[in-house]
């Protein structure tokens, strides 16, 4: 009886600790930035902030509610890490291009740079290996949020996908220089769907 | 044993509240300090190796670059034979001042860029050490007379070099 009672404590814990969420549950835990998917830096009046985005939460965001696409989206999205960078001057709401601007073609060099060049400027160090991006979307606001975010993909080995990881940012423009991003990734939650 | 009466309550309470209100004094007037010696934090950042590490190396291609232009010029001036071929000579050790130069300049622009950016982080990460630690003065001392006297206890250096270099490579505040 006593034996009964001890592993009907322990199955309770370990339901307890396992972490297994929902859809909304989940999304939101990835980004509760107590988690460890985030991770921020202020420097010299620039913020970045760096977000660490599980396979299944970009399958979410891409599936929209819809969760018969799930499967066969993951499918799609396999095979590579994803992270967002997203950088703002605090001092301002518009543009972040726009910070300490000199002149208007100044404002050309920086978008030229951050949609084709600052791709090279990003890699991934996990487990030892040094990985370029392979996936880069820089998503301008046009003014609507100062908020400006850099989407990048890494194609890593599937071992190391649970493994700490330090994403590397070289940042020339506001010449804050090298932004070093730390990501556990050994608690993220499992994701439970009906 | 007698219950304390209503006057032991009475005093029991007013040096409760003198000893509040000295504590609360005592938080509002008691100044922080803490110094550091600068170059020794400076010289242990770590983005500061890793910036003097890129800047060598290219530092370095620049100077191969150029001695490699100078050896190829030497070899042509003892081969050159005629007013053409020496015409020839000339103007490629000019091209080699003018690359010189150029190199000489970018070297200095690379140097004052890397500057910044040690300077930008290094200076974000003490402020924010000071901010957790509740720190109201951080002085920062050169050991050359900039701080005439501290008590070692206030050095907090080897604290803060900590503090940066794991700051610097990405750990949260």
């Amino acid at each position: 009886m006593k034996i009964n009672s001890l592993l009907a404590v322990i199955l309770l814990l370990a339901s307890c600790s396992g972490k297994e969420l929902g859809p909304d549950e989940y999304t939101r835990w990835v980004e509760n930035k107590n988690n460890g998917c985030i991770s921020e830096k202020s420097i010299g009046g620039m913020q970045f902030t760096a977000m660490h985005k599980p396979l299944e939460y970009v399958v979410l965001k891409e599936c929209g509610g819809n969760m018969s696409l799930f499967d066969s989206l993951k499918g799609d999205f396999e095979g590579m890490e994803y992270y967002t960078i997203k950088m703002r001057a605090e001092s301002q709401n518009k543009d972040v291009l726009l910070h300490n601007i000199g002149s208007e073609q100044e404002y050309y060099e920086r978008i030229n740079y951050y949609t084709t060049n600052a791709q090279h400027d990003v890699y991934l160090v996990e487990a030892g290996d040094t990985i370029y991006c392979e996936l880069y979307h820089y998503e301008r606001s046009y003014g609507v949020s100062p908020y400006n975010s850099m989407l990048l993909g890494f194609k890593t080995r599937p071992g190391n996908r649970d493994k700490p990881a330090k994403l590397c940012f070289n940042e020339t423009v506001f010449n804050t220089g090298l932004l070093l991003f730390n990501f556990d990734k050994n608690n993220l939650p499992t994701l439970t769907i009906n | 044993m007698a219950k304390p009466d209503k006057k032991t309550w009475l005093i029991a309470g007013a040096v409760l509240l003198v000893a509040a209100g000295c504590f609360l004094m005592y938080q509002k007037l008691h100044l922080k300090a803490a110094y550091v010696d600068q170059v020794q934090l400076f010289n242990a950042f770590r983005l500061k190796k890793v910036l003097e590490t890129e800047y060598q190396k290219v530092e370095n291609l620049r100077k191969q670059q150029s001695d490699s232009m100078a050896l190829g010029i030497s070899l042509m001036q003892q081969q050159a034979r005629g007013p053409q071929q020496l015409g020839y000579v000339q103007q490629q050790k000019e091209y080699l001042a003018y690359k010189q130069n150029e190199f000489a300049e970018m070297n200095e622009q690379l140097k004052m860029q890397y500057n910044e950016q040690i300077r930008k982080q290094l200076n974000q990460y003490i402020k924010d050490y000071a901010l957790k630690n509740k720190v109201d003065f951080l002085l920062g001392s050169t050991g050359e007379g900039d701080v005439l006297f501290a008590a070692e206890r206030f050095d907090v250096t080897k604290e803060l070099i900590h503090y940066v270099n794991t700051r610097f490579e990405g750990e949260n505040k």
